[in-house]
């Protein structure tokens, strides 16, 4: 299995503090050595990926796990702008949200949204779904040089 | 010409020719008799020249108006003039002459003739009365309706004159035509023709003489009985007498009697029992009379105790009628309506609303039902409208009637429900969302603690976790299934001709890891097209067979759907050989979240028939179950059958053979 040379990065963009932490929780679970940068609202996540863009030592994240319900700028907007902007779009956007409304996920994926995922109830199944989105995403897929 | 008149046609046209023939015959062989050619005949007293040029005349002018083909008012109009004028010249100058006591110069003398030449062979004159008559005719058959009956009248009283100087002639009664001064006297074949073309005159411009003399009806047929007897029997009786009394066997006295008795019982025979049918007819008419009366009575009771507004337009879309309720909705009595268009009456947008639809039944035929909102003082108004066409005897449309009911109150309830109805579904949505994701953190985070903390709890300290982590678990499931109840009704869809088969194989397919894991048999038939939601169809078939499924106890799971076809509905089972229940709960078991078993024993919320019985009673039908404990279950719904005349969909599918899936039999 090819081991990423230095540890992926990976941009949470989630309000909810108790989502946050079990999110961290997961992610600390399984080999892979990862970087987790956690925004809380969408305007935020903009700024912060704008100014990572511009910056010389190029921080933008690998990965970019989205909830789509935000305060000020929601889920939905924060995806149409990565997606608008050359230097971002290029980033997989993963979908990890609450709602399994189904014009909800045929809109992410309209809007250039890598896949989506519907956050499960258990701790258990959301650690497998989390180790199972590094594997794919860290070991399995080849991303850009950013 | 009338319609009446147009099928008399061809007797009109004989009696015409009839004339115009005898006439010219006549004309032809005096001519010929006068000039030497034809041997000497004996044509005096027969007819006269001049009277049988006018006959041929008239006749032509009488033919060439009735005929079909398509003249040019203004050609017919110089023909009538030059014809008629013509028989106006020679008999006015005819009368002229008698009148003035011969001061005028006879006829022949205008084509060089001497009378001499013709005595004693064939009259060239006719006599002053047949002139007065062809006057009179040729008046008639120039002018029009009123002034010809009237000419036609006096034709006819001229020519029974000449008729009674005819019977003269036949019963050899010297007396008859002698008080007619000789010059008076007109010539048989002027008196015959005469009769006919006063006879004609009077079938044209008569309303009613065809229908008089030709119909079916009890006064016809006593007319023409009546017309026979008078006319015929005393002539007849007459005639016999006269020979008797000839020929000495009766005397004058005795005939006379004979006579009087004769003709009283032939008329009696003829008029009397035509009186009495006359009478019933009459009676019947008066009855006819009163019931239509009545009829018409009880239909103005109905219209004016009918809620719905109900109104009559002719083909010009004018008001013929209109009932107490349409003058109340919409403020306009009958005085002010009738007569007037849609267009006078309503704003323009309304109208041409109306008139749309009024067209629609005037070129379809067919009644036509409608919703119309309009807008009054601001309020919304919502009616239901039904229009037909009215017909004829002929069939034929020669008015709509409208009869609308409103449903003002039904539509803003109508509306209100759907408001209510998306109320009620946005609040499900977010109660749900809502709700559980606080759920979602007790579970997480109770996972976590047994996770990070296994250590150091102790078998209680599990056990009170898992019996946290179960609550929540439950609670959501709960949540979501109080969601699709809810769902049932908010996001229901119309009922469309659905094919039952294709729900059925839905449910199936979402079912079939469970039937896999289960090995279960599933027995199918061929279902019918019914009236449904096909995703909530699929919904009770996926229910009531993953029940059967999951109640199926130690036995390998059998369920059966099969259907029976009642009257316009169709009544489905599904049918397991599962644990079944005790036969008291049938009821129970389809209220919301009731359960018959131990949480343990199987799993569920207990929602699975409420959600089905909401469904089906959405749909119009009912469900119910039947089972013996141990024995399996057996589960009936009914669903409307698609009416046969919704072209739409779905020729139903007879019940066939039944087809096995499912199992090791799966293919």
């Amino acid at each position: 299995m090819d081991e990423a040379l230095h540890p992926v990065k990976i941009l949470l963009v989630e309000d909810n503090p108790g989502d946050i932490r079990l999110a961290q929780e997961a992610l600390k679970e399984g080999k892979l050595n990862n970087e987790l940068r956690v925004v809380m609202d969408g305007e935020e996540a903009i700024a912060f990926l704008e100014e990572a863009a511009q910056n010389e030592e190029k921080e933008l994240p690998d990965l970019i796990l989205l909830d789509l319900n935000l305060p000020k700028k929601n889920g939905r907007e924060v995806l149409t702008d990565i997606k608008a902007r050359a230097e971002l779009r290029h980033i997989p956007v993963v979908v990890l949200t609450t709602s399994e409304d189904e014009m909800d996920i045929n809109e992410s994926y309209k809007q250039y949204a890598s896949s989506y995922i519907v956050k499960p109830v258990s701790m258990n199944k959301f650690i497998k779904v989390i180790g199972g989105l590094k594997e794919y995403w860290f070991t399995v897929v080849k991303l850009p040089k950013n | 010409m009338t319609e009446e008149q147009y099928a008399y046609r061809p007797l009109i046209r004989t009696i015409l020719l009839v004339v115009l023939y005898a006439n010219l015959a006549f004309l032809l062989g005096g001519s010929l008799v006068l000039l030497g050619a034809l041997p000497f005949i004996a044509l005096f007293q027969f007819g006269s020249l001049s009277a049988s040029l006018c006959f041929i005349l008239l006749a032509g002018l009488g033919l060439h108006n009735i005929s079909e083909e398509k003249v040019e008012p203004r050609r017919a109009l110089i023909l009538a003039i030059v014809l008629g004028g013509f028989v106006l010249l020679i008999a006015g100058w005819t009368l002229l002459e008698a009148l003035s006591g011969s001061a005028i110069a006879p006829l022949e003398s205008l084509i060089g003739l001497d009378r001499s030449a013709s005595v004693g062979k064939v009259q060239l004159e006719m006599s002053p009365m047949t002139a007065l008559a062809l006057i009179m005719l040729a008046v008639g058959f120039l002018a029009k309706d009123k002034l010809a009956r009237f000419i036609a009248w006096f034709v006819g009283i001229a020519a029974g004159l000449g008729m009674a100087a005819m019977i003269g002639y036949f019963f050899d009664v010297s007396r008859l035509y002698e008080f007619i001064p000789g010059a008076y006297k007109m010539a048989i074949l002027s008196v015959l023709s005469l009769l006919l073309m006063a006879f004609v005159l009077f079938i044209l411009y008569s309303p009613g003489s065809i229908d008089l003399l030709f119909g079916k009806r009890a006064t016809s047929v006593f007319a023409r009985r009546l017309l026979v007897t008078v006319l015929v029997s005393p002539l007849l009786s007459g005639y016999v007498l006269l020979l008797g009394v000839r020929s000495g066997w009766v005397t004058e006295g005795t005939g006379l009697a004979f006579f009087a008795v004769a003709s009283v019982a032939i008329n009696a025979i003829a008029v009397f029992p035509a009186t009495f049918q006359l009478n019933r007819a009459e009676q019947a008419r008066e009855e006819a009379e009163l019931q239509f009366l009545e009829s018409e009575s009880r239909l103005q009771a109905i219209m004016d105790n009918a809620s719905a507004a109900i109104t009559v337009k002719d083909l010009d879309g004018k008001y013929v009628l209109a009932n107490r309720a349409f003058a109340q909705i919409t403020g306009l009595s009958n005085a002010r309506i009738l007569g007037r268009t849609d267009r006078e009456l309503f704003p323009d947008e309304v109208a041409a609303i109306y008139k749309e639809h009024d067209g629609e039944v005037l070129n379809g035929g067919k009644q036509v039902e409608s919703e119309e909102e309009i807008f009054e003082n601001g309020d919304k108004r919502a009616f239901i409208s039904m229009r037909f066409p009215l017909r004829d005897a002929e069939d034929e449309i020669y008015a709509v009637c409208s009869i609308s009911t409103e449903i003002t109150q039904r539509k803003e309830m109508e509306d209100a429900l759907k408001t209510s109805n998306k109320e009620l579904e946005q609040f499900a949505y977010v109660a749900s969302h809502d709700l559980q994701e606080p759920l979602r953190m007790v579970t997480s985070y109770m996972d976590l603690l047994e996770r990070k903390y296994t250590d150091l709890l102790d078998e209680d300290g599990k056990e009170f976790i898992h019996f946290a982590v179960d609550g929540a678990a439950r609670m959501q499931r709960l949540i979501l299934d109080l969601l699709a109840f809810s769902r049932v009704g908010t996001k229901g869809k119309e009922l469309i001709p659905t094919d039952s088969n294709l729900a059925l194989n839905r449910a199936l397919h979402n079912l079939s890891m469970r039937i896999e894991e289960t090995q279960a048999e599933i027995e199918t038939e061929d279902l019918p097209a019914v009236m449904a939601d096909e995703d909530q169809l699929v919904q009770i078939f996926q229910n009531l067979i993953g029940n059967g499924i999951k109640f199926a106890g130690e036995e390998t799971p059998k369920v059966q759907v099969a259907v029976k076809l009642k009257g316009d509905e169709a009544e489905f089972m599904v049918e397991d050989n599962g644990i079944g229940f005790d036969p008291q709960h049938s009821d129970r078991i389809f209220v919301i979240f009731q359960r018959l078993n131990n949480r343990t024993e199987y799993e569920g919320t207990g929602i699975g028939l409420a959600i089905c019985k909401k469904i089906v009673e959405r749909h119009g039908g009912h469900i119910r179950a039947e089972s013996e404990p141990g024995k399996g279950s057996r589960f009936f719904f009914t669903l409307a059958l698609v009416p046969e005349d919704d072209g739409r969909v779905g020729v139903f599918q007879p019940v066939g053979e039944a087809q096995i899936i499912g199992g090791a039999d799966s293919h």
